[in-house]
């Protein structure tokens, strides 16, 4: 079983064997890995709640890009700010980022990712 | 934890647990100290450490000689003082036009430890209603070095 050393990105490569479990014959071989890492995310803070609408308040980097995700159950993430901010949404100069979900579901996750 | 199997990126810092963040408000020669345990790892990768504390009962506006910050980081790595290391902001609001201040920690040695400590007073919120969610943004500039920790 592979097991990369260290997490870290960029190509690895593992030497494995398989027996065919009769007669004893083996063949090795070389396979190569490669590690890459899905875009980062940020926390974001409690929200408030209203009507329908989500209020969502988060740090970055100032002038830095960010997009606001959404997910019903943890597993799949769909971007809400695009199609408000193409660019994606830019933290303040004080790295605050804030955004209004106005089409909130009635469970939803957020986070924040580099855009 | 098994020291042996752990590699420490020279590159990464992490935020010690206890007193990571503390804080220090001048009110009218009165002190209002806030100790926040968040502690977390500085990430290098366009993302930040953050945490929030909520002030309240503060009858006063903040004073000379202002708000004193003490950050423990778990080594030196990364504490440059300038814009290649690990970089800092302070917020006094959740408004994107709340007033701010930024900072470059450098670290002071522990005795008997590889921790760090970074102390700065901030005059730039004298004259401000301290009763807000303060907010401490964390990053690291640099870009090279393993992301992860253990081994």
């Amino acid at each position: 079983m592979y097991k990369k050393a260290i997490f870290r990105r960029g190509t690895d490569s593992f030497t494995y064997t398989i027996s065919d479990g009769y007669t004893g014959g083996t063949a090795t071989s070389t396979a190569s890995v490669t590690v890459s890492l899905g875009k980062a995310t940020s926390v974001l803070y409690p929200p408030t709640v209203g009507a329908g609408v989500v209020n969502l308040v988060g740090y970055g980097i100032p002038t830095h890009a960010y997009d606001v995700q959404r997910s019903p159950d943890l597993s799949t993430w769909t971007t809400i700010s695009l199609s408000t901010y193409p660019s994606g949404i830019t933290a303040a100069s004080n790295g605050i980022i804030l955004y209004t979900d106005i089409n909130s579901l009635s469970t939803a996750y957020y986070r924040l990712v580099v855009h | 934890m098994n020291a042996p199997l752990m590699k420490k990126s020279p590159k990464q810092a992490v935020l010690s647990g206890l007193l990571a963040a503390m804080f220090t408000l001048s009110a009218h020669a009165a002190l209002y100290t806030y100790n926040n345990t968040s502690s977390g790892v500085v990430p290098q990768n366009g993302t930040t450490f953050s945490s929030q504390q909520v002030v309240t009962g503060i009858a006063s506006i903040i004073a000379s000689p202002g708000v004193e910050i003490v950050l423990t980081f778990n080594d030196n790595a990364s504490l440059t003082g300038n814009s290649s290391g690990i970089q800092g902001l302070l917020d006094l609001g959740t408004s994107t036009s709340s007033p701010f201040v930024t900072f470059s920690p450098t670290g002071t040695p522990v005795s008997g430890s590889q921790e760090r400590t970074y102390t700065a007073t901030f005059s730039e919120f004298n004259g401000d209603n301290p009763n807000a969610t303060w907010g401490l943004v964390l990053w690291d500039n640099n870009t090279s070095g393993n992301l992860c920790k253990s081994i």
